[in-house]
């Protein structure tokens, strides 16, 4: 996209989780919890991944290790032939809560420029990248406004901008639109694939709701219930975008993978 | 009719009006001598606005709180911030902090005068310290209260550490930090008022203690409005700065 100016730039490389668990301590009754246990996965690069599983099945877990911000008790997790320990500006997070994550004493514009700034591009640039993105998500004309004088739905695409603007060769998505209204989310479902498919970014997106993931996922792994929880299957989508969900290829889908999960729920 | 009623209600007229005409009538019932009611005590004012000394010693008082004030501010809240982000110094600190929080600048006054003199510097040290450890509370349960999802956002992003504290932390708990000076200036003032009665021979404090002498106890209260009324309107004005220049940050 933007080429007229100098911005960050990062290769696309494959993530390859090789034998990854977590355990996690609980310091009250002293005892060791283990959320996911034995986790063998690679995501191409330019892929669309769904990370699809029940409440507690460690799903943000581990996207938060790829994502950097918490350590891997086993195993290791690689982007191209680089072990991840840290968070780096190639992987970038996007969060449910967009009041959470956005700065309300920064305009639409100031939020979307922020990682620009803080790379030290002039500010013409900063401004002429973030108008770019704030156009590709639909909120050209409000570039003005604070995130408090806008609805929940835009406030997720300022924050969708802001992480675009920034220009990752990774997206990592943790239930971005849960919290939306079920309009709003087709509409940012709908906007999303149009945006992934015109900006080739890997992508991992989290979420326990079915229908979401194959309206948006090029690939579906299913993470079975806690604790030790596992990849029970890892789902090709080969339907094309955009998704219709009333199709019977779609549905056939939704039948499945429903099953899938009863089976081990059990 | 009622909308009058309403703005002077809204306005604290009506409060003042009641205030003042209990005062008068307790007064009245009670001895004047010891006891002045608003005539008497508007009496006193003229008195002391007359010979000079009642706005000299507003200015002073109030020159005193703010130096004080600005630099226990300026100390409290880098430090505030650090502890707040620091798990390490808020260990160290924290425990002494709170120990030495509910020990009230009052009563280091005969200390801070053995080692900083009679002068001015024993008072300003005073109000800094009234000042110091409200506003580092404050800043630092802001520091705290940061949410993870905004830090990991911007690490996301690529920020380093010390643009995080710049153009992340700061900002964010700028409502912290001003609750924190608000507070600490009412607690300036309590503190001044403390070390002018003890050791000074100027300023509304001692305004306060000498009247005694005379037994001007119109002066008295013309000395407790005055500190009244510039807690007010420090109080109103830095809420008026907070609004008009701070809003975007929350406050």
């Amino acid at each position: 996209m933007s080429n007229l100016v100098n911005i960050r730039s990062y290769p696309a490389e494959a993530i390859e989780m090789q034998a990854v668990s977590k355990v996690f301590y609980n310091q009250r009754t002293h005892t060791e919890f283990s959320v996911l246990k034995d986790i063998n996965l690679t995501i191409q690069p330019g892929e669309f991944f769904i990370l699809l599983g029940p409440s507690g099945c460690g799903k943000s877990t581990l996207l938060n290790m790829i994502a950097g911000f918490t350590k891997v008790s086993g195993g290791q997790i690689k982007l191209g032939d680089t072990v991840i320990t840290t968070h780096g500006a190639e992987r970038a997070m996007m969060f449910q809560s967009a009041e959470m994550a956005l700065f309300p004493w920064l305009t639409v514009e100031e939020n979307v420029a922020f990682g620009l700034k803080i790379q030290g591009l002039p500010k013409a640039a900063q401004q002429q990248i973030a108008q770019e993105y704030i156009d590709l998500v639909g909120l050209g004309g409000h570039e003005q406004k604070l995130p408090s004088e806008l609805s929940g739905g835009m406030r997720q695409r300022v924050q969708l901008a802001r992480v675009l603007a920034n220009n990752p060769s990774v997206l990592l998505m943790d239930e971005p639109f849960a919290a939306l209204d079920a309009m709003t989310r087709r509409a940012m479902q709908r906007e999303l694939v149009r945006i992934c498919q015109q900006a080739g970014k890997t992508v991992i997106f989290v979420t326990h709701d079915i229908q979401e993931a194959l309206l948006l996922g090029q690939r579906i792994g299913i993470l079975s219930v806690g604790p030790d929880s596992y990849f029970i299957n890892v789902y090709d989508i080969p339907m094309t975008y955009p998704r219709d969900m009333t199709s019977a290829e779609f549905n056939q889908w939704y039948r499945d993978i429903e099953a899938n999960f009863q089976e081990f729920e059990g | 009719m009622k909308k009058i009623c309403n703005l002077l209600l809204q306005y604290g007229v009506i409060t003042w009006i009641l205030v003042l005409g209990i005062w008068e009538a307790l007064s009245i019932l009670s001895d004047p001598e010891i006891f002045p009611g608003p005539v008497a005590t508007v009496q006193g004012a003229l008195e002391v606005i007359d010979d000079g000394s009642l706005f000299y010693f507003i200015g002073v008082s109030l020159s005193r709180v703010l130096t004080g004030w600005i630099l226990g501010s300026l100390i409290g809240v880098p430090l505030g911030v650090l502890m707040g982000r620091i798990r390490i110094l808020r260990l160290l600190v924290e425990p002494f902090l709170h120990f030495i929080r509910f020990i009230p600048a009052l009563a280091f006054i005969t200390l801070f005068l053995l080692w900083f003199g009679i002068g001015e510097v024993a008072k300003i040290v005073l109000i800094t310290y009234a000042t110091l450890f409200i506003v580092i509370l404050n800043t630092m349960t802001g520091a705290m209260s940061l949410s993870e999802d905004m830090l990991r956002s911007v690490r996301s992003m690529g920020a380093s550490e010390s643009q995080i504290l710049r153009y992340v932390v700061f900002p964010a708990i700028i409502p912290y930090i001003f609750t924190g000076l608000r507070l600490a200036m009412g607690a300036s003032f309590m503190a001044i008022i403390g070390a002018e009665m003890v050791a000074a021979n100027e300023g509304i404090g001692f305004l306060i203690w000498n009247s005694r002498l005379y037994f001007k106890t119109d002066w008295i209260f013309v000395g407790l409005f005055s500190l009244g009324l510039m807690g007010f309107f420090t109080d109103r004005i830095l809420s008026f700065l907070g609004h008009r220049f701070l809003w975007k940050y929350g406050v």
